[in-house]
């Protein structure tokens, strides 16, 4: 992954008017995405409900990089970790996560597939469709899609994904959450 | 049949404690769920319920104390809670208490969803 990739997220849209609480670009093991989280809890009182969700999302999306982006590095830990970028901000209505990472031109398609079906459910087909995946056996499925579906669930809104094209073997995908603040969260 | 005993932590990984206790039938999961290797973790807690319902013919009483738990342990615990049916449904004292935080509306719903899956009956205490 090219640092350029990770500037494109921080230059999107959703940024505009928002500040930065924290931007990464690396692997995503174990420690990573615990200093990452324990940070999120830190800035949003996790003990709340909101909290809570906004830290259900983060490692979900923090896992999907860790154990699906086409690009890995062999870190502390025994198993290699997905290397993706991630960024918190908050802006004056929301708050704003986006991750990005490699995936293989194979996978474009029934990612978007994935995606697509996802979207077009409303919150009790969502359900269902998670319900069907999770009595699949471990290992019959790609376990992604669960935490894909868990996001929307948990934002109450459709996936918000994007892929550009890097070249015939790999594209940059990315996913943006926003989450209307309901009170004042940050406490720093 | 051993008991199981896993006292729980919260460093980098987030480890539930489990209690599961042969004699008294008492079952506890308590804490947060979110570990390296899910599967690997639940599974002799899967196997030991399997046991305890095939060989004993005693109640078993499940306190579920899980405050957070990601979408590979919620895999698990819906495993859990088919083994719980399947007792139930061949004559086995099943009692399912759940605690949660009344303020948790995404637990209430979660739970409200485990008792529509798998049609255990789960008493739903919040605090």
């Amino acid at each position: 992954m090219k640092l350029k990739n990770h500037l494109d997220i921080i230059n999107s849209d959703e940024l505009l008017d928002s500040s930065v609480y924290f931007s990464y670009m690396g692997p995503i093991d174990q420690y990573v995405l615990r200093i990452i989280t324990d940070y999120l809890n830190k800035i949003t009182r996790r003990n709340t409900p909101y909290g809570k969700k906004l830290f259900i999302i983060l490692v979900e999306l923090l896992q999907n990089i860790s154990n699906y982006s086409a690009e890995k590095k062999q870190l502390v830990e025994e198993k290699a970790a997905g290397v993706g970028s991630v960024i918190l901000a908050e802006s004056k209505n929301a708050i704003t996560f986006i991750t990005g990472n490699l995936i293989r031109t194979k996978d474009i398609v029934p990612l978007t597939e994935k995606c697509s079906i996802i979207n077009s459910l409303d919150k009790k087909m969502l359900k269902e469709y998670k319900k069907k995946e999770m009595n699949r056996p471990f290992g019959a499925n790609d376990g992604a899609h669960i935490g894909l579906i868990q996001i929307a669930l948990s934002s109450n809104k459709p996936l918000k994904t994007k892929i550009q094209h890097i070249d015939n073997n790999f594209s940059y995908f990315s996913i943006t959450v926003s989450l209307n603040k309901k009170d004042k969260l940050m406490t720093v | 049949m051993k008991d199981i005993n896993i006292e729980g932590s919260n460093d980098v990984y987030f480890v539930p404690t489990v209690k599961f206790e042969t004699e008294s039938g008492d079952c506890l999961l308590e804490g947060e769920s979110f570990l390296a290797e899910t599967v690997k973790f639940y599974t002799p807690l899967i196997e030991w319920l399997e046991t305890f319902t095939v060989q004993k013919e005693k109640k078993l009483d499940f306190t579920f104390k899980l405050t957070y738990f990601n979408t590979s342990s919620s895999k698990c615990i819906l495993d859990i809670l088919k083994i719980l049916k399947r007792y139930e449904d061949k004559g086995g004292d099943v009692v399912v208490n759940w605690h949660y935080d009344e303020d948790d509306m995404d637990m209430e719903e979660a739970l409200e969803d485990y008792i529509i899956d798998t049609g255990v009956k789960i008493n739903l205490i919040p605090y």
